[in-house]
């Protein structure tokens, strides 16, 4: 019998939740199981610093925490047990369970028919991909890139560094589509096509050549070395839809990261939880969430007595050449503020709804982005005209919401 | 005292640097410290968050003895440069600091 926490996957989530145990003190045996083939790993630099500069040491996670577990690299669990608590590996092997966590993440589209055309076509999720794309990216190379989400546009700017020609081609009609405004998206259009990068919003690959050009809906041609395809991910659920939890493109998790079946938790991008500031059951593929869900569900999952409820408003990321990009609650909401300079690459970008902030999109405005993701968790009511008053000072504002709270 | 105090570098008075606060001050080299005046002391370190592009002093907030970096919200401790949150996973150069005649002064070591 094995008397300890299982732990599916070693991203971040995973890695979390198996420091969070030794940090609080835990001494039972805690198994951490990894299908890859390399040690853990930080992914928001995959596309970034280590599209750079190649360094796979420095994106390691981590490191002494897998010194304390028994840690499965490039091990495959093919079934949750999850009524007689084990898992099953792909080689037979059997571990027992009192408490399991699923962290096994999400999984990036593909697009089939690319892969078995003519070009190198890949996806950017795991340190291998990465490698295989930095490979190709030598001076001159032409990167057609599909999907203009942050991983693409990161990656395309890093591509541009290296000296790539890059054309991003998306098929809805702005960037970042799924997680910004228009206003930012149309921003980054502009300045991204500054820098060299050619955007072809609302375009699809429709065919490509066997000599390798890209041919899109609009029947032009791009000349093309690498394709990559970064247009979203689903979630990595089978082991736990094939052991009857409760899935459905992502496994169903209250605020304590329980699952429907007992002892079975569930963190990070794998998981279908409330956001706190949608209200809406969804998945949360951000790096904030992977760790600090992971954090707060071990909180509870040794002693449901010690549980903490995790309800921190979702935010993210992106940073694509100089513009360092923080997004924090909702992308949209029923009004837009714009506050700072979008000429000097210095802005916030607020989401209203019904008189609550419940969005903030920030860009080199670091500062500002922590006073407004504070106001988003309050739920404070903030009055529009002063938000938009170049002149009022944020913390001035958040202090006032604060007191509004209070009374 | 000025024997003792000639490789090092005075950075700024103490009343610089208000209690519970924070400021940058610019090396004769160049660089930027964060300069943290907390607990009734004074601590040095290197202004650049070792993982993002980010000024510690400009975009972090201070907490007691932990200094959080606006960009990510990874952590340090101002007192030792350890990391206590991620995703920062290296350290922060610290500086020796010591305080002199209403000045703060730093020991920037052989490197400096």
């Amino acid at each position: 019998m094995y008397a300890g926490v299982v732990i599916v996957g070693a991203g971040l989530a995973g890695v979390s939740v198996a420091e969070s145990l030794r940090n609080s003190g835990f001494t039972g045996p805690v198994a951490l199981v990894s299908e890859e083939p390399h040690a853990p790993y930080d992914r928001p630099p995959l596309s970034k610093q280590f599209m750079l500069n190649g360094d796979a040491d420095s994106v390691g996670i981590g490191t002494d925490v897998l010194k304390q577990v028994d840690f499965h690299q490039g091990e495959r669990i093919d079934r949750v047990d999850a009524v007689n608590k084990r898992v099953v590996f792909a080689s037979g092997k059997e571990l027992a369970w009192n408490k399991l966590v699923l962290a096994t993440g999400a999984l990036p589209h593909r697009l089939v028919p690319l892969e078995a055309g003519p070009l190198p076509a890949f996806v950017l999720r795991t340190l291998g991909d990465a490698q295989r794309i930095r490979e190709l990216l030598v001076p001159g190379a032409r990167l057609v890139m599909v999907g203009g989400g942050p991983i693409g546009l990161e990656l395309a700017v890093s591509a541009r560094k290296l000296g790539a020609d890059v054309t991003v081609v998306e098929l809805t009609s702005r960037l970042m589509g799924r997680c910004t405004s228009p206003f930012l998206a149309e921003f980054l259009v502009q300045h991204h096509a500054r820098n060299g990068i050619n955007i072809r919003l609302g375009r699809m690959i429709s065919q490509v050549h066997a000599d390798g050009t890209v041919e899109l809906d609009d029947a032009t041609r791009i000349g093309a070395d690498l394709l990559v395809v970064g247009v979203g991910v689903r979630a990595n659920d089978a082991l736990a839809a094939q052991a009857g939890l409760a899935c459905s493109d992502g496994i169903f998790v209250d605020a304590f990261g329980r699952t429907t079946a007992p002892d079975v938790f569930a963190v990070g991008d794998v998981t279908r939880q409330r956001n706190p500031v949608s209200g809406q059951f969804e998945r949360i593929e951000t790096w904030a969430n992977a760790k600090d869900q992971a954090i707060s569900v071990t909180s509870g999952l040794l002693d449901a007595r010690l549980a903490v409820p995790y309800t921190a408003v979702p935010w993210y990321w992106s940073e694509q050449g100089d513009l360092r990009i923080q997004a924090a609650g909702m992308p949209i909401g029923d009004a837009e503020v714009i506050r700072g300079d979008p000429d000097h690459n210095r802005f916030l970008t607020l989401q209203l709804r019904r008189g609550t902030l419940v969005g903030v999109a920030a860009v080199n405005a670091v500062r500002d982005f922590g006073i407004c993701k504070k106001l988003i968790a309050a739920g404070a009511r903030i009055d529009r005209a002063r938000l938009a008053d170049p002149g009022t000072d944020l913390r001035i504002l958040a202090a006032d919401a604060g007191k509004a709270n209070a009374a | 005292m000025t024997q003792a105090l000639q490789r090092q570098h005075r950075i700024c008075a103490v009343t610089d640097i208000a209690p519970n606060s924070v400021g940058g001050k610019n090396l004769p080299d160049g660089r930027r410290v964060a300069i943290y005046h907390v607990d009734g002391g004074f601590y040095a370190s290197d202004d650049n968050c070792t993982h993002g592009n980010a000024s510690l002093s400009e975009d972090g907030t201070l907490e007691g003895c932990v200094i959080e970096c606006g960009l990510h919200f990874g952590s340090f401790d101002v007192r030792t440069g350890a990391v206590l949150a991620a995703p920062c996973t290296r350290p922060l150069r610290t500086y020796p600091v010591q305080i002199c005649d209403g000045a703060v002064w730093l020991d920037l070591g052989e490197k400096a």
